[in-house]
C-alpha cells in the first residue's frame, strides 16, 4: 500500500504539526464470552501542519473523524501512532504532569453549550477556573476583562449557566478559553447549535479575536460555508482520512475531489433561481469497524475509474487550487488531472 | 439547589407538611432534656400502666415510668441513630462511587461486585448479621445500619457519575489542565450531591425503621435507654390493657417515617434536571 | 422518472381537484400559561397552503413555527393551548370536529415528518411493525396486503433493500434510513398534506440532498402539498413556492420564494439572510441581529422587531404595523416596506458575488 503522505504549503512558522496521527478504538464484540476485538479506525494517517496566527478548518460528516481528531491533537484522546508537535514540543506521549503547563497554551470551544458548562458553577467561577487552575494571579478586574473582550455584560457574573441564553453560554465558553491567552483555539462545531443570527455574532467575535489577538484558530464543522467563511486553509475528512486539502475559498470553488465536489454540490443555495441538478451520492458512509480498501471513498463514488480504486489507497496529487487531493482521477495521464503532476509522496516537512 | 427545593415546596403543601414534622422531630431529639416533663428512666411502681391522664399526658410503663418522657428520649435515640447512619454510610458511599465511576477498570469492578454482594442481603438482614458480629447496642446498631446502606450511595453515585464523566464540562476542565483529585471534587461532586441527597432522606427513614425494628427484637438500643422499638416491644404484653404504650410509639414512628418519604419525594422531583417547568 | 408512474401517482391522478386551498389557517394564537404569566408563543397567524404547494415557515428558534405547525396537528405539548383562531381543512374548521375525528384526519389525510427520527420512532418494534399499524388504523388492509405495502412504501422512498429494512429495528438503521421509514410512514395513507418540522436539520449534506430530492420527488409525482417548518433559508430556496417568515410569534412577512429572495420587505427578512456565510468575502463581518427575541408576555403594542432593527423610528414603538401587500401575494408587516431598499441573497448587488461561487 502506498504510503499516504501530503504536501504542505509552506509554512514560515508552524505552530501545530500533525504527522501520521492515527486513533483507533478497540471494541469488544458484543458477546457472553469470546470474539474477536474489533478495531475502529475514527482517525486514519493524517498530517498536516497550522502555522501561527492561521485558522485551520476541518470539513467532514459525521464519522469521518474530525472531532476525534481535535480530541487527539489536545490529547483528550491517547493517538495511536504518528506524531503531535506543539509550539516544538512533541506531545504526543507527554505524561500529563509534562503536558499541564502546555494546556494553557491550548484551549477548546465546545459545541454543546449546555452541557460544556459545570451547571452547578457560577459564570464568575466558570471564567476563573483556568487561571486559577494555574496558579495565575488575577483579579475581579480581569474576569470582567475576558467577559468584555467575549461581549458579554458583568451582570452575567453571578448567574448560573441555565440563565443565559446559547448564544451567551458560547460566549462565556470562548471568554473562558481566552482566559490563559492561548496560541491556539480548537473550536469544535462551535456555532452549529445556534440560530443564524447568533451564529453571525459568535463568527464575528472569534473573526475579531483572531485579527485582535493573533490567536491560531483549527475550527472543526460540517457546515461548508462557515468554514468558508471562517478559514484560510481547510482539510475535507472522509472516514478518518484527509482526502482535499488547500485555501478554503479555492477549494470549495473549485473542488477536485470526487467527494468534495459531492459535498459543496449537497449544499442548498439561497439562491431560489439557480436551484440546481445536485450531485446526489448514494448510500451513506460506511462503517468506519470495516473500512474500505483503496480509496474509502470508491464504494460511493460517481466517477470511480476501476479496480484501481478499490484496490490502491490514492497518494496526494496537487491540486489547481494549489493544495492537493487525494484521488487517482488526478494521476497524470488520466485525463482529468492538472497539467503536470506527479504523485508527491514526502514528509511534512516537505516544500512545494 | 436550595432555589429549586423552595420552588418545589411552595407548590407542594404535603412536603411543607412533612418538613414541618421532620423539623419537630429535630427539635425534640435537640433539646429532650428541657423538653421532657419527667426523668425517662424513673420508676414508680405503684402507678404502673396508668392511662393518660393530667400528670402523665400519655400514662405510663409497665415500670411505671412516664411515657411521654421515655417517647422524648426515643425520638432522640432514633434520630442519633439515624443522623449518624445517613452521614456516615452518605459520606464512604460517595466517595466509593465517585472513585469506583472516576476510575473505572478493576477497582471500579471490584467495589461494585463486593457492593453487589451486599446489596444481596436484604438490608435489614445484613444488618443482622453485622450486629451479631460486632454485638448489639447503639453503637453496634449505627456500624451495622452504615455498612448497611452504603451499597446503595456507592451505587447511586457511580451511575451518575459514570453519565458526568462523559459531560463536556468535564473534557473542558481537562483541556484546561484541571487534575483529576479536583475535578472529582469541583466538578463531579457538587452533580451529585442532587440524588444523594434524595437518598439521604430515604436512608434516613429507613434508618429510623431498622433501629426500631432491632430494637424491637432486643439487638439495637438496649434498655432502659427509650427506643421506639423497645417501648414497642415492653408495650406488646398489655396491648389488650395499656394500649397506648405502643401506639403511641408505634404513630410516632409512622409519622416521622412518612415525614421522610414524603420529604424524598418532593426532593427527587425538585432535583431532577430533566423536568421542565413553564 | 416521469415514464414510470408511482403507485401514489396513479391514485392521485384519478381524483380530480381543483388548485383550491387545501389549508387555511386564520388568526390562530396559542398560548402557554406559565408561572411568569401567559405566554402568546403563536399570535395572530393566517397561512394559507394550496393543492400541490410547498411553503415554507421559517424563523429562528422560538418564533412559534414548530407551535403553529402542532397548533394545526392538534398535538401541542401541555399546558400550550390553541386560544382563538380557525383551522381549515380541505374546507372544513378542524377546531370544531371531534378528538376522534381530528385522529383520523391527522395520519390519513395529514402525515407528519419529525426532525429527529431516532425519537420519532419506537424502539421496541420494527420498522414494518410499525409503518403497519398506521395503516391498520386508518385502512381495512388485511395482514397479507399491509405487508405488501409496507415493502411497496419503502421502495416508494428510495430504500434499496425494503424487505430487509422493513424487519429492522430503528436503531439498527442510520439516520438517513429513519428518515426514509418516518417520511414512507407519513405517506403510508396517501396524505394530502406533510408537515415536514425540520427534515433534514440532524441529517449530513450528502444524507440531507437525498432527502430532499425524495421531498421533491413526492411533491412531483405524488402531487403531496408540504408545509416545511425549517431555520434554514437555504433549504426553503431550494424546496418551497412560498414562504413565511416568523418573528415572535406573529407572521411577519409573506412572498413567493423568488420575491422573498430577490427583494425581501422586512428588515428582519433581511437580517436573516445576511447572517449567512454563505460564499460571502470572509474580510467583512456578517451582519449579526443584535440582541434577541423578546419575551412573549405583556407584548407592549408596536413592532415586536423594533429594538433589533436597524430602521427603527418612533413610530415603530407605538403602532404595531400591520401586514400590508407590498406586491402580488407578497406581503410585509412593517412600516416602511414599501419604501426601504433591503438586499436579499438574490439581489443584484450581490450577483457578483454569486458569479463566483461554484456552478455544477
Amino acid at each position: 500500500m502506498l504510503q499516504h503522505r501530503c504536501i504542505e504549503m509552506s509554512q514560515v512558522d508552524p505552530l501545530l504539526q500533525v504527522t501520521d496521527l492515527s486513533k483507533h478504538f478497540s471494541l469488544r464484540k458484543e458477546r457472553l464470552w469470546g470474539g474477536e476485538p474489533q478495531v475502529l479506525r475514527a482517525v486514519d494517517n493524517v498530517t498536516f501542519e497550522i502555522g501561527r496566527g492561521e485558522s485551520f478548518g476541518l470539513v467532514g460528516e459525521s464519522g469521518s473523524g474530525k472531532s476525534t481528531l481535535a480530541r487527539s491533537i489536545l490529547r483528550l484522546h491517547e493517538p495511536t501512532s504518528g506524531r503531535i508537535v506543539f509550539r516544538g514540543t512533541d506531545i504526543t506521549h507527554l505524561p500529563e504532569r509534562d503536558l499541564r503547563p502546555l494546556r494553557r497554551h491550548m484551549q477548546m470551544v465546545f459545541q454543546d453549550t449546555k452541557s460544556s458548562l459545570n451547571p452547578r458553577l457560577r459564570i464568575r467561577d466558570i471564567v476563573a477556573e483556568p487561571l486559577v487552575t494555574h496558579k495565575l494571579p488575577h483579579s475581579a478586574a480581569d474576569v470582567n476583562e475576558l467577559m468584555d473582550k467575549a461581549g458579554l455584560s458583568e451582570v452575567f457574573l453571578d448567574r448560573f449557566p441555565h440563565q443565559l441564553s446559547g448564544g451567551q453560554r458560547q460566549r462565556v465558553g470562548i471568554a473562558r478559553a481566552l482566559a490563559l491567552s492561548p496560541d491556539l483555539i480548537v473550536a469544535d462545531e462551535p456555532v452549529s447549535a445556534l440560530d443564524v443570527s447568533i451564529q453571525a455574532q459568535i463568527l464575528n467575535l472569534l473573526k475579531v479575536l483572531q485579527s485582535e489577538m493573533g490567536i491560531t484558530f483549527l475550527l472543526i464543522a460540517h457546515d461548508i460555508s462557515v468554514v468558508t467563511y471562517f478559514c484560510q486553509r481547510v482539510a475535507v475528512m472522509y472516514l478518518g482520512q484527509v482526502v482535499e486539502l488547500g485555501p478554503s475559498r479555492e477549494v470549495m470553488g473549485n473542488p477536485s475531489h470526487p467527494y468534495t465536489r459531492a459535498l459543496v454540490s449537497a449544499v442548498p443555495r439561497t439562491d431560489p433561481r439557480s436551484r440546481r441538478s445536485r450531485i446526489v451520492l448514494r448510500g451513506e458512509i460506511p462503517s468506519p469497524l470495516s473500512p474500505p480498501t483503496g480509496c474509502p471513498f470508491h464504494t460511493r463514488c460517481p466517477v470511480k475509474i476501476g479496480p484501481i480504486c478499490s484496490e490502491v489507497a490514492p497518494p496526494a496529487y496537487p491540486t489547481a487550487s494549489g493544495g492537493w487531493a487525494a484521488c487517482h482521477l488526478l494521476a497524470p495521464g488520466t485525463g482529468a488531472s492538472n497539467s503536470a503532476s506527479s504523485p508527491l509522496i514526502q514528509t511534512g516537512e516537505g516544500k512545494v | 439547589m436550595i432555589e429549586s427545593i423552595s420552588t418545589e415546596m411552595r407548590g407542594n403543601p404535603p412536603m411543607i407538611i412533612a418538613m414541618a414534622i421532620i423539623t419537630i422531630y429535630m427539635a425534640i431529639a435537640l433539646f429532650a432534656p428541657v423538653i421532657a416533663p419527667n426523668d425517662p428512666n424513673r420508676q414508680d411502681l405503684r402507678r404502673t400502666l396508668e392511662a393518660p391522664s393530667r400528670e402523665y399526658p400519655l400514662g405510663t410503663d409497665e415500670y411505671g415510668r412516664d411515657l411521654l418522657s421515655r417517647l422524648v428520649y426515643a425520638t432522640r435515640s432514633s434520630t442519633v441513630v439515624a443522623v449518624s447512619v445517613v452521614v456516615a454510610s452518605a459520606v464512604i458511599g460517595t466517595a466509593l462511587g465517585i472513585f469506583a465511576g472516576y476510575r473505572g477498570g478493576f477497582v471500579d469492578s471490584l467495589l461494585m461486585r463486593a457492593s453487589d454482594i451486599m446489596m444481596a442481603f436484604p438490608s435489614l438482614v445484613l444488618a443482622l448479621g453485622l450486629i451479631a458480629a460486632i454485638g448489639p447496642g447503639l453503637r453496634g446498631t449505627i456500624i451495622a445500619l452504615a455498612i448497611a446502606y452504603t451499597p446503595v450511595y456507592a451505587r447511586i453515585v457511580r451511575g451518575n457519575v459514570l453519565s458526568i464523566k462523559e459531560e463536556a464540562y468535564i473534557e473542558s476542565a481537562q483541556t484546561i489542565g484541571v487534575n483529576s483529585t479536583r475535578i472529582a471534587v469541583r466538578h463531579v461532586l457538587p452533580n451529585v450531591a442532587g440524588p444523594v441527597l434524595v437518598q439521604g432522606a430515604l436512608t434516613f427513614a429507613f434508618a429510623v425503621l431498622s433501629e426500631a425494628g432491632l430494637s424491637f427484637v432486643g439487638l439495637g438500643v438496649a434498655p432502659p435507654t427509650a427506643s421506639f422499638g423497645n417501648i414497642i416491644a415492653s408495650g406488646r404484653d398489655y396491648i389488650s390493657t395499656a394500649p397506648w404504650i405502643s401506639t403511641s410509639s408505634g404513630i410516632a414512628t409512622v409519622l416521622i417515617v412518612l415525614s421522610l418519604l414524603i420529604l424524598a419525594d418532593g426532593l427527587r422531583d425538585a432535583l431532577d434536571p430533566y423536568q421542565h417547568r413553564f | 422518472m416521469m415514464s414510470n408512474l408511482s403507485p401514489l401517482q396513479q391514485i392521485n391522478s384519478g381524483a380530480t381537484r381543483e388548485m383550491g386551498q387545501l389549508l387555511e389557517v386564520r388568526g390562530l394564537r396559542t398560548e402557554i400559561p406559565t408561572r411568569r404569566g401567559v405566554v402568546r408563543a403563536v399570535d395572530g397567524v393566517d397561512l394559507v397552503l394550496h393543492e400541490g404547494e410547498v411553503v415554507g415557515l421559517v424563523g429562528e428558534s422560538g418564533c412559534g413555527k414548530t407551535l403553529t405547525a402542532y397548533s394545526i396537528l392538534d398535538l401541542l405539548p401541555k399546558p400550550g393551548v390553541v386560544a382563538a383562531g380557525e383551522i381549515h381543512f380541505r374546507g372544513e374548521d378542524l377546531r370544531r370536529k371531534s378528538t376522534e375525528e381530528r385522529r383520523a384526519i391527522r395520519g390519513n389525510d395529514i402525515g407528519m415528518i419529525f426532525q429527529e427520527p431516532l425519537s420519532a420512532l419506537n424502539p421496541v418494534f420494527t420498522v414494518e411493525t410499525q409503518i403497519g399499524d398506521v395503516l391498520r388504523t386508518h385502512t381495512n388492509l388485511d395482514s397479507t396486503a399491509i405487508k405488501e405495502r409496507v415493502v411497496e412504501l419503502l421502495g416508494h422512498v428510495g430504500i434499496s433493500a425494503p424487505e430487509r429494512v422493513a424487519r429492522s429495528y430503528p436503531f439498527e438503521l442510520s439516520g438517513g434510513m429513519r428518515q426514509r421509514v418516518l417520511i414512507a410512514m407519513a405517506i403510508a395513507c396517501r396524505p394530502a398534506l406533510l408537515i415536514a418540522d425540520e427534515p433534514t436539520t440532524a441529517l449530513d449534506a450528502t444524507i440531507q440532498a437525498q432527502i430532499m430530492v425524495l421531498l421533491q420527488t413526492l411533491v412531483e409525482e405524488d402531487g403531496v402539498s408540504i408545509l416545511l417548518i425549517t431555520h434554514d433559508l437555504a433549504l426553503v430556496a431550494e424546496l418551497c413556492d412560498r414562504v413565511y417568515v416568523m418573528y415572535a410569534g406573529t407572521v411577519v412577512e409573506m412572498a413567493p420564494v423568488e420575491d422573498l429572495y430577490v427583494r425581501p420587505r422586512h428588515p428582519y427578512t433581511s437580517a436573516l439572510f445576511q447572517c449567512i456565510p454563505g460564499f460571502q468575502p470572509s474580510d467583512r463581518p456578517l451582519a449579526a441581529i443584535e440582541g434577541s427575541v423578546p419575551m412573549l408576555i405583556d407584548i407592549p403594542p408596536g413592532c415586536r422587531f423594533a429594538d433589533r432593527c436597524p430602521y427603527v423610528a418612533d413610530r415603530c414603538r407605538t403602532e404595531t404595523p400591520p401586514l400590508v401587500d407590498v406586491g402580488a401575494g407578497h406581503r410585509a408587516a412593517c412600516h416602511f416596506a414599501d419604501s426601504l431598499d433591503l438586499p436579499g441573497p438574490a439581489s443584484e448587488q450581490l450577483e457578483q458575488d454569486h458569479a463566483s461561487a461554484p456552478v455544477y
